[in-house]
């Protein structure tokens, strides 16, 4: 995956995003997610994924809040905005056209 | 969830603040911590756990970096839209103050928006009719700027401009520079349409090409296609959207029709969409194919020739380019036609002559014309700022406890400039309509009646104009009293009475002095404009205007051979018709134009200037120039050739030649083309104008036209103007119908003619001078009657003390003759200085005429005291007991 950082860089916007669709979570919550949704396929270092994280907050499609986590240390919440949650929509979308092409594009050999 | 990202946060805008890498730091911190924690709950050992931790993270440095450069974005851009907001909260706010301080005060906001919209309406409208006179675009073209006109000079270095023949057509159409070029040949000629009278119209021969170049439209029928150009014997007519709505009601059943064309049958094609020809733009209303030249001029054959040409520059060349390429061109025909001849050619920006001639007529006027508007604007300026200051006097209370509430002089002068800037928006849509209204005027007014202003609108030049105007109102009259009220009110104290400071009482003199000083400078250049025109109208013309009706006919443009015996039979059944008085007959036209020739008494001897004048006889009896000694010509010597014909000299050329002496029986050598011929003098006339109306009388000298081409009638008439011009139209069309004889003009619109550009300058000066005189009684009453109020207390006092109310009424009279003294003092030495930019265009009258600018003076007195009465008729009812309690 480090060889395709474009695929990557992808890949990461959308699966942050994804993490936050359901609700709030900071950081690392977003990490453990991707990490077990994917059952830790997609080898990435967590410094990826906070970039993705914050390139999302300086793109407007996740806010953030500093507050108190559940085991009450202060932790840097993450939340779908509006545009965030039609990025989501819209990039799973493309992901999915993607993902049908490369796999007719095998099953067909 | 609390301390929402980016609120209250100091932000170091050039790197990365403190508390953007804290925050990184923390959350990368956390993240470690719970991931070891984690592990370790798992069961790995501690130290295990932590490099697990890390190695999952990455690089940390490089995070840190990338987040802290990322955050530190997201924090300069939350400060910076907050900024804005908060500016705009400040702005809005500003705003709505404003809006509620105008309708605090309603008269007094309409008083200074109309003020000011007049300042502004009058001198954008003043531009328009300048912008439209000089930057018009031609009408019905494709990318105009893309145009431009090629002419061909006779020699390298000559002002002359002669035709252009099909060589250098065909050589310049060979330039790259040009994607297209087309020749132009317009001229005047009778043309019949449907069954009415030959009417003159400007009927232009085109070259291939022609309007597919020029990129114009049909609003009806089709155009020329480009067979059909050059093709002799073509009889195909082009008529103008312009005609065709005027002749036929814009009826498309035109198409088809025919037109006579000198009594020649062309075929209407089609119409132009707006186009109206682009030598001297609103000329032409009829373009036929060049081919028609064998028809219309037979003599010409298929050597077609052309005025000018124009020609559309390619994409990306300049226009040096175009003239090194045209240059070439005709380097390359080399010398032709007149054997020893080298043509040149001029590629000028300005697709027609016309336009750089009116240029030239125009722009003087341009300067004078703006300058009366310039002062305009200044003077509605000076009364908005007068009437802004009284306003905020009245308010000086109110920014008194703004400023002892903390608001700081800027901010207040902010304030207040929001709230002159929101007067002077108001007053520059106001000044819109106003204009609108003006440039209406000056369209149904024909302001200029050598240029029809029909497309005379505000386009986008204007509106930037006006824009321009009503940001100087912001600056001229809001920014002054709004810093003045703002120092006022840091200084006022708060339990004062609204006393006018001397301070500001004398700057308000001072600006109604200046009103009036700006309004006398107008008035009077107004004036002596008014009274130049008066004189330059009621010039002793040397003969009997009344009665006295001028036509041109031309017989051989219809092809008549015929033209002296034509034009004598036209002139014995004109002096046939009852009610015709004299006929006479002359070459030229007698006002405005003459053949200005040299005579001298001998070979050797000093030679004087003279107009050649070749009539016939009767000549000086239809004009009213009387005979002064001798006789007049004979039938039979005035059908003679000039070489042998004797004379008659005016009275100028016979005191300049003779002296005393009696010039009968002498003789006079006038040069004529280039040889001095000799003459026998029989008579002396009186003399008369010739030229034009200015330059006076004029040395003349008359004689015999012999064979002639055209003639210029002179029909001194009883009837009215209308039935003598039917008259002369029944007689002239009994005998050739395919003649025009649409221009009958009587004397005194001649002489309307010949003092058109000066009547715009005046008719100009006048409107302004009309505004400038309301808007300084507005601005005077205005004045003192704010004076008046805010001395109220003081005048109680004075008659509580004894003062009489005559006195008191004649104390604010006195006043107000005093600041208008000062301001005529102070407008004189404007005027003085400005006056020798007028003094070009005055005739019989000094800028500085004693009457007309003691009359504007006394004018501008009368006015200020007209303006203070009711102020001081106020002053004198004061009521002691009441002025007293009063603030």
């Amino acid at each position: 995956m480090r060889d395709e950082p474009a695929l990557l860089q992808g890949t990461l916007d959308v699966l942050v995003l994804r993490a936050l669709a359901d609700g709030q979570r900071h950081g690392y919550a977003v990490a453990r997610w991707i990490h077990e949704i994917t059952d830790a396929a997609l080898r990435v270092e967590d410094r990826a994924l906070y970039i993705a994280l914050h390139r999302a907050l300086e793109r407007g499609w996740v806010s953030a809040a500093w507050g108190t986590s559940e085991n009450n240390r202060r932790a840097r919440f993450y939340t779908l905005t509006r545009s965030g949650r039609k990025a989501l929509g819209r990039q799973a979308r493309q992901w999915r056209h993607y993902a049908e092409a490369m796999f007719k594009a095998l099953e067909g050999t | 969830v609390d301390d929402r990202e980016g609120s209250g946060r100091r932000l170091d805008p050039a790197g990365a603040s403190p508390s953007v890498q804290a925050d990184v730091d923390r959350e990368i911190q956390e993240h470690l911590r719970r991931r070891t924690d984690e592990l370790v709950a798992d069961g790995m050992d501690a130290e295990a756990a932590g490099r697990q931790a890390l190695d999952e993270f990455g690089d940390l440095e490089e995070a840190r970096r990338a987040l802290t450069a990322i955050d530190t974005r997201i924090a300069r851009r939350a400060a910076a839209r907050r900024d804005w907001k908060a500016g705009m909260r400040n702005l809005t706010g500003d705003l709505r103050q404003a809006l509620r301080t105008m309708r605090v005060q309603p008269w007094l906001t309409t008083a200074i928006v109309m003020t000011l919209a007049i300042g502004i309406g009058a001198s954008t409208a003043v531009y328009a009719v300048f912008n439209y006179a000089l930057f018009r675009p031609v009408p019905g073209v494709a990318d105009g700027d893309r145009l431009v006109g090629i002419s061909v000079r006779p020699g390298l270095d000559t002002p002359a401009y002669t035709t252009a023949t099909h060589a250098h057509l065909a050589a310049m159409r060979e330039m790259p520079a040009f994607t297209g070029l087309a020749g132009f040949r317009p001229r005047s000629y009778p043309v019949r349409l449907g069954a009415a009278d030959p009417v003159t119209l400007q009927v232009a021969g085109v070259s291939r090409g022609y309007f597919d170049l020029l990129g114009v439209q049909a609003a009806a029928g089709r155009l020329l296609r480009d067979d059909e150009y050059e093709e002799p014997g073509a009889t195909l007519a082009v008529i103008s959207e312009r005609l065709w709505r005027r002749a036929y009601g814009a009826d498309p059943k035109v198409v088809g029709t025919q037109v006579q064309v000198i009594g020649h049958p062309f075929t209407v094609v089609g119409v132009t969409r707006s186009f109206l020809g682009v030598e001297r733009v609103g000329d032409e209303d009829v373009w036929v194919p060049i081919g028609a030249q064998t028809i219309l001029r037979p003599s010409a054959g298929t050597d077609y020739s052309w005025d000018r040409m124009v020609g559309r520059l390619a994409p990306d060349v300049t226009l040096a380019t175009a003239r090194e390429q045209a240059a070439s061109a005709f380097e390359r025909i080399g010398v032709f036609e007149y054997g020893d001849r080298t043509f040149s050619a001029v590629v000028s920006p300005a697709l027609t002559v016309g336009a750089a001639r009116s240029e030239e007529r125009i722009a003087p006027l341009f300067w004078l014309a703006m300058a009366g508007s310039a002062l305009l604007l200044v003077l509605a300026c000076a009364n908005g700022a007068n009437l802004l200051l009284s306003r905020n006097l009245r308010r000086r209370r109110d920014l008194a406890l703004k400023a002892a509430l903390g608001a700081s002089r800027a901010r207040v002068v902010r304030e207040l400039l929001v709230e002159a800037g929101t007067v002077s928006l108001l007053a520059a849509g106001a000044g819109l309509v106003v204009a609108a209204v003006l440039t209406g005027l000056f369209r149904s007014q024909g302001l200029l009646s050598y240029l029809p202003l029909e497309g005379l609108e505000i386009d986008l030049r204007v509106a930037l104009f006006a824009a321009a105007a009503a940001t100087a109102t912001i600056v001229l009259a809001g920014g002054l009293p709004s810093v003045l009220a703002a120092r006022a009110s840091s200084q006022a104290d708060l339990g004062g009475t609204a006393r006018a400071t001397t301070r500001s009482g004398r700057l308000r003199q001072g600006l109604v002095a200046v009103q009036i000083g700006l309004s006398l400078a107008l008035l009077a250049g107004a004036g002596v404009l008014a009274v130049s025109i008066a004189r330059l109208q009621s010039v002793d013309l040397g003969f009997q205007s009344a009665g006295l009706h001028t036509f041109e006919l031309q017989p051989t443009v219809v092809g008549r051979d015929d033209a002296t015996a034509f034009l004598g039979e036209v002139r014995r059944r004109l002096q046939a018709t009852p009610g015709i008085e004299a006929v006479g007959v002359a070459a030229s036209g007698h006002l405005g134009s003459a053949y200005v020739r040299e005579a001298r008494t001998s070979a050797g001897a000093p030679s004087e200037t003279v107009m050649l004048r070749l009539v016939s006889d009767g000549f000086l009896d239809a004009m009213g120039i009387p005979l002064q000694a001798g006789r007049d010509l004979t039938a039979v010597e005035a059908a003679g050739p000039w070489e042998s014909s004797p004379v008659l000299i005016d009275e100028l050329l016979a005191e300049r030649l003779f002296g005393e002496a009696s010039p009968v029986g002498r003789t006079v050598q006038v040069r004529w083309p280039d040889e001095f011929s000799t003459h026998r003098i029989i008579g002396v006339a009186g003399s008369t104008v010739a030229l034009n109306l200015r330059s006076g009388h004029q040395p003349a000298v008359y004689g015999a036209a012999g064979q002639r081409r055209a003639a210029t009638f002179q029909v001194r008439s009883s009837l009215g103007s209308a039935e003598t011009m039917s008259a002369i139209r029944r007689v002239v069309h009994e005998l050739e119908p395919r003649l025009a004889v649409d221009a009958i003009r009587t004397t005194g619109a001649e002489v309307e003619r010949l003092t058109a550009q000066e009547r715009v300058v005046a008719r100009i000066g006048s409107v302004l001078a009309i505004l400038a005189l309301g808007l300084a009684m507005a601005g005077i009453y205005a004045a003192i009657a704010c004076a008046v109020q805010e001395r109220t207390r003081e005048l109680g006092i004075r008659m509580a003390l004894g003062a009489s109310r005559l006195a008191v009424g004649r104390d604010v009279l006195r006043r107000t003759v005093m600041t208008a003294a000062i301001g005529l003092a102070g407008g004189l030495a404007v005027y003085a200085w400005a006056s020798r930019y007028i003094a070009s265009q005055l005739f019989g009258v000094s800028a500085l005429d004693p009457a007309t600018v003691s009359t504007a003076c006394g004018l501008l007195l009368v006015t200020a005291l007209a303006a203070a009465w009711l102020p001081a008729r106020r002053a004198t009812r004061v009521d002691p007991t009441i002025a007293l309690r009063a603030e």
